[in-house]
């Protein structure tokens, strides 16, 4: 064995091995539910809002490089840290919220799986169990590697919005204009698609979901440097995807006053004002979309149902090592998958109680994560320092603007 | 708690910690002194008993706790907590010293005989001949259902006890002292229940185990765990450590343990220099 055997090329080998977390996290959060809100932002407010997607981004590469860092540090998920810390009632409120949460967005997922085929012509009773029965599979025969790899190479149709964001011909300088230049239109709407938008992108289970990950794949602390480039590109390119379907919704439904109300619409609506490619490229990212959240979203309730109750698991360990585990998926499947079959099924309901729920969850997740950072019993040396917490506690403070403003407006 | 008595080494009164915690403390005169936040023990007998009682001053708030030596305590009962002393002193943490809430109860441990990571989620404390012990845990759900007030589904589940002396902490205090303990569970291993275990500790702790017991024992234990995870743990050992693994590591099973693909370059590095010594005196070449 020769020194010479660490060439440059190995570095690339050895991030490689290190890709994984930061990507499936950022990309999951352009699930249906993020796709729909973004749609609607480009459709109500044309580019003007594009700022506050590049707000978000910024903060979701914040809270998941944190997150990532707590994960590799301690060895352990975010439910687990916050039972150790803040105590078992507090960990159990934030497990059972986490679980309804991820519950009805799981449906949310599988709505937008249904809802893509059905514009292919394929019905839900017939796409929507095959969807299940897919990624259930996925996680319950696959190794740890070959999950990743399956997940990593499912998140390349994300390309497809980029692709329709292209030929819907915008305004690119406009585009630019609101991404770097905020204003915010007059009414309690604005608001409403302020807090969705922020609260689509920095997704609660995506924040648990990462440090489990980090830590079910033994990330060290040798690897962090890698890791964070995975998750600056990870948040980057779901800023990217977000953008262009924002601006693809711009340039046609905002343009000749189209209203719509999920991605499914915006799909639809997108063919006679760029052409049927634009309209099937959407599509088709709204299935791929959903499938890839609807194998993370169960995998975050599984990880972080295991480390609340103690039976920390993983994806390497047996249906027999490991019953929590992959009982947990399962539930949240084959609820999630279930709703959108009963006829009649109150699935708005359903949906708004999630995005509720989410919102309502970021906070106090927030602020255990940052106390967490904070703890020098757990971090050590690499404990978060004061200066070094104040972006966290700008962003939970701007959070907080947002939530109890849009609070005030709805009572008022 | 007769089931408990049962599956515990102890014939005394059993106490759970999350019992005890937030009880009010007084003094021998009546004098409230304010509400119990920890017990502190040290890391070392079998049963290890307590040391202090640390208090939450009543009247202000404060971060400041106060101290009180188990020699000064009179009673220790869910809801009554009675000290002799009616002026602790100011309570700073001994280096030797574990505190149970902190560093065990709702903290991951590893369950040597069982070769499993869990969370404590209850700890028995043993009132026996006038001393009080740490006798073990409970990782199984049971207790947490019991300490959220769901009694039913408590008495529906399991409880899964651990006696103190077969489980190894992972809280940063509790690993510490473990390892710098005689008689410490990790040493009594053979190497392929050490293999076991640091596969599923994380690799910083796994690796402080590693460097606990004779390099013989570590090298051996380093050819059962998975590829993967063997040349991590190598790779995170000190390179003096490394240098004396290495020296007793079979040729075949040192080129499987040294797969830098696995590594950072800056580990790399370092699991080379570490491997390169032995491994010349071994072909007779001199640096």
């Amino acid at each position: 064995m020769s020194s010479r055997a660490l060439k440059p090329r190995l570095r690339l080998a050895i991030l490689a091995g290190v890709v994984g977390p930061g990507l499936l996290a950022g990309l999951s959060d352009d699930d249906p539910a993020g796709i729909t809100t973004y749609s609607v932002l480009g459709a109500e407010h044309g580019y003007q809002m594009l700022w506050v997607l590049v707000l978000s981004v910024v903060a979701l590469m914040l809270f998941h490089d944190l997150s990532a860092r707590v994960g590799v540090i301690t060895g352990q998920g975010l439910a687990g840290l916050v039972r150790e810390v803040y105590g078992v009632r507090r960990a159990s409120a934030a497990v059972v919220a986490l679980v309804v949460a991820n519950i009805g967005t799981t449906c949310a997922e599988f709505a937008g799986i249904a809802a893509g085929f059905e514009l292919f012509g394929v019905p839900r009773y017939v796409s929507v169990p095959l969807s299940a029965a897919g990624v259930s599979y996925l996680v319950l025969r696959g190794s740890f590697h070959r999950v990743e790899r399956a997940l990593l190479a499912l998140s390349a149709v994300f390309v497809t919005y980029v692709l329709a964001g292209v030929l819907a011909k915008p305004d690119w300088g406009a585009a630019l204009h609101g991404a770097v230049v905020p204003s915010l239109p007059p009414g309690r709407n604005a608001l409403v698609l302020v807090t969705a938008t922020i609260g689509t992108t920095l997704a609660p289970w995506g924040l648990s979901f990462i440090q489990s990950y980090v830590a079910d794949k033994k990330l060290t602390i040798a690897h962090l440097r890698d890791e964070r480039i995975d998750v600056i590109v990870g948040s980057a390119l779901t800023g990217v995807i977000g953008a262009f379907v924002v601006i693809a919704a711009a340039a046609t439904l905002h343009r000749d006053g189209k209203h719509i109300n999920d991605a499914a619409d915006a799909a639809a609506a997108l063919k006679p004002l760029a052409g049927p490619l634009a309209a099937t490229l959407f599509a088709v990212g709204l299935i791929g979309a959903a499938l890839l959240a609807a194998s993370i979203l169960p995998l975050s309730t599984a990880y972080s149902v295991s480390e609340f109750l103690g039976r920390e698991s993983a994806l390497d360990d047996s249906l027999r090592q490991a019953p929590v585990f992959y009982g947990t998926y399962a539930v949240v499947v084959v609820v999630g998958a279930g709703f959108i079959l009963v006829p009649g099924a109150p699935l708005v309901a359903i949906l708004v109680l999630s995005q509720v729920l989410n919102a309502v969850l970021l906070l106090p997740l927030l602020a255990f994560m940052y106390g967490i950072a904070r703890n020098r019993n757990l971090m050590g040396e690499h404990t978060v320092s004061r200066r070094g917490g104040s972006p966290y506690l700008v962003t939970i403070a701007f959070i907080a603007v947002c939530v109890v403003g849009l609070g005030v407006l709805t009572v008022a | 708690m007769s089931g408990l008595r049962e599956r515990l080494p102890t014939s005394g009164r059993v106490l759970r910690l999350s019992d005890l915690v937030g009880a009010p403390v007084r003094s021998a005169d009546g004098r409230r002194l304010g509400r119990l936040t920890e017990l502190t023990i040290g890391f070392g007998p079998r049963q290890p008993p307590l040391r202090r009682l640390v208090v939450r001053p009543a009247g202000r708030r404060t971060d400041q706790r106060l101290a009180v030596d188990w020699s000064e305590v009179v009673a220790l009962a869910p809801g009554d907590v009675r000290v002799q002393e009616s002026e602790p002193d100011r309570w700073d943490a001994d280096p030797d010293e574990l505190l149970l809430i902190r560093d065990v109860l709702d903290t991951q441990v590893l369950d040597v005989g069982g070769k499993r990571l869990a969370r404590v989620a209850e700890v028995y404390l043993t009132h026996d001949t006038g001393n009080v012990s740490v006798v073990g845990v409970d990782i199984g759900a049971a207790a947490i259902w019991r300490r959220l007030g769901l009694k039913r589904l408590a008495s529906r589940s399991r409880s899964s006890v651990l006696e103190w002396s077969d489980l190894h902490p992972i809280s940063a205090r509790g690993h510490a002292l473990a390892l710098s303990g005689d008689g410490a569970g990790v040493q009594r291993l053979s190497p392929a229940e050490l293999a076991a275990l640091v596969t599923h500790l994380p690799l910083r702790q796994g690796a402080e185990v590693l460097t606990a017991v004779a390099p013989e024992t570590a090298a051996e234990a380093l050819t059962l765990t998975p590829r993967r995870v063997g040349t991590e743990m190598l790779a995170a050992l000190p390179e003096n450590a490394v240098t004396a693994i290495a020296s007793v590591l079979p040729e075949q099973h040192l080129g499987r343990l040294t797969d830098l693909r696995f590594l950072s370059r800056r580990a790399g590095g370092k699991l080379f220099a570490g491997v390169r010594r032995p491994h010349r005196r071994h072909h007779g070449r001199h640096e």
